[in-house]
């Protein structure tokens, strides 16, 4: 485990930098990610560059009805954070559930988003809330739906000199909420076995819902999953209990978990099911509850 | 771009400047470097906690950070907490529970402890096993180590204990 480690002190001098790179180089941020894969033999990188130090992309703020995400803010500091509120809850949810008290210390946001070997929860809620990724280069800035940037097979889109600077999620609308759950073995420090983020808006007050997002986790390794047939059986419907049976039934079918030495295929289907049934209840739940 | 960096730290109240090579981890400055043998490593990835320090005010993992990246902060480790003479509260909370038998996650276990009562004077035996949920412990089922925190949080408010 030998390389070479550029410092830079600024944005702009991390973009130039890769700009003239031949060869691929790693990013470190929080090192959670790259640290294990170094000291497992899965990554050998010669060149990483430190991003630690950039505080310009330390931050967490609203403005105007959005709220901008830094890269590099770490997950305690989103998950101690009072400023996501009106349905936006699930992104502390996800950050208070994530690995252990320390790890969420050194652990950031754009690590979980492209780390390759990141479990990719926060991932997940950000994009059941529908959030934008604003991704840099020296030749310019995209921002486009963070949901376009999860490949197939669970690959992270980004192009090459390119990096994700902030993270943009419009504040709900009224009357949603959103919810991360995940089931593990363990109360803290849990492995996820699967795990689930849900948006859910309701009209009022015939509990009819107008929008369901569902994403599901670690069903099949950590690639999230968009459970969208399942959203439309429940999408203008009204909330009853008939409604959840058929749509628990639906989900069951959609999904297509995995076994390994953790779970197997059957307990995680029937883990996410019982996941989305205790989770729309507690969004609907959370919706009336507050709109009173 | 070098293969070595001058890194300066505060370690345990001292300045301490080093060259380091770009690979080195914060934990091996910290034991190999520096002799901080209660720093310890476990499994490396972050997965044990056995290493961890309290870095600006926050406990982190040591396998996990490069020390270049540790530059400008300050450390805090086991060893500045107290010694033979004068043990600080939580371990002299620690040694009156038997709350270390193998020893090996003691020291990441104090550090945790004393992190968490810098930000909670009075914490509930579910806050103490959140916060020391990073770091495992093979001997003790955690419960000596629960009551010793508690404990040592008692005496550090200023209340009778034993």
């Amino acid at each position: 485990m030998k390389f070479d480690v550029f410092l830079p002190e600024s944005l702009p001098d991390v973009l130039g930098f890769i700009d003239k790179q031949r060869e691929e180089v790693s990013l470190i941020a929080g090192g959670t990610d790259l640290l294990p894969r170094l000291m497992r033999g899965k990554s050998r990188p010669k060149l990483v560059i430190d991003l630690s130090n950039l505080s310009e992309l330390d931050f967490m703020r609203k403005e105007n009805g959005i709220y901008r995400i830094g890269a590099l803010t770490r997950i305690s500091e989103l998950a101690d954070s009072r400023l996501f509120q009106d349905g936006c809850e699930a992104i502390r949810e996800v950050c208070q559930q994530i690995a252990s008290p320390p790890i969420r210390n050194l652990a950031t946001v754009g690590g979980n988003i492209t780390g390759p070997g990141s479990f990719r929860d926060v991932l997940s809620v950000l994009m059941c809330l529908g959030a934008k990724a604003v991704l840099k280069s020296r030749r310019g800035e995209r921002v486009l739906p963070i949901e376009s940037l999860l490949l197939e097979e669970g690959k992270i889109d980004l192009q090459p000199r390119e990096i994700l600077t902030e993270v943009h999620v419009q504040e709900p609308p009224p009357n949603s909420w959103s919810s991360f759950s995940k089931v593990g073995r363990r109360q803290g420090f849990a492995i996820p076995l699967a795990s689930s983020a849900m948006f859910l808006q309701l009209e009022l007050p015939s509990r009819k819902v107008r929008e369901l997002r569902l994403w599901f986790n670690h069903l099949r390794d950590s690639i999230p999953e968009k459970a969208e047939r399942t959203a439309s059986a429940v999408t203008g419907e009204l909330l009853s209990e008939r409604v959840v049976t058929k749509a628990s039934g639906v989900l069951s079918a959609e999904l297509r978990p995995s076994s390994d030495f953790k779970a197997s295929s059957e307990y995680r289907r029937r883990a996410a099911v019982r996941l989305f049934m205790d989770q729309l209840a507690h969004c609907a739940e959370m919706i009336v509850g507050s709109s009173r | 771009m070098m293969s070595k960096h001058l890194v300066v730290l505060n370690v345990n109240g001292k300045r301490r400047q080093l060259r380091v090579e770009s690979h080195e981890r914060l934990l091996d400055v910290l034991r190999k470097r520096l002799g901080l043998m209660s720093v310890k490593e476990g499994c490396g990835t972050g997965d044990c906690g056995a290493c961890v320090v309290i870095s600006d005010g926050r406990l982190v993992n040591s396998c996990l950070m490069l020390a270049v990246q540790a530059r400008n902060t300050k450390i805090e480790t086991l060893e500045g907490l107290g010694n033979e003479k004068k043990l600080h509260p939580l371990q002299k909370a620690f040694i009156r529970h038997s709350a270390a038998q193998c020893g090996y996650c003691t020291p990441a276990m104090i550090l945790t402890a004393k992190n968490l009562l810098e930000r909670n004077q009075k914490p509930s035996r579910e806050e103490i096993r959140n916060a020391i949920s990073g770091s495992l412990c093979r001997c003790t089922g955690y419960v000596k180590i629960v009551d010793a925190i508690q404990e040592a949080a008692a005496e550090m408010r200023g209340e009778t204990v034993g």
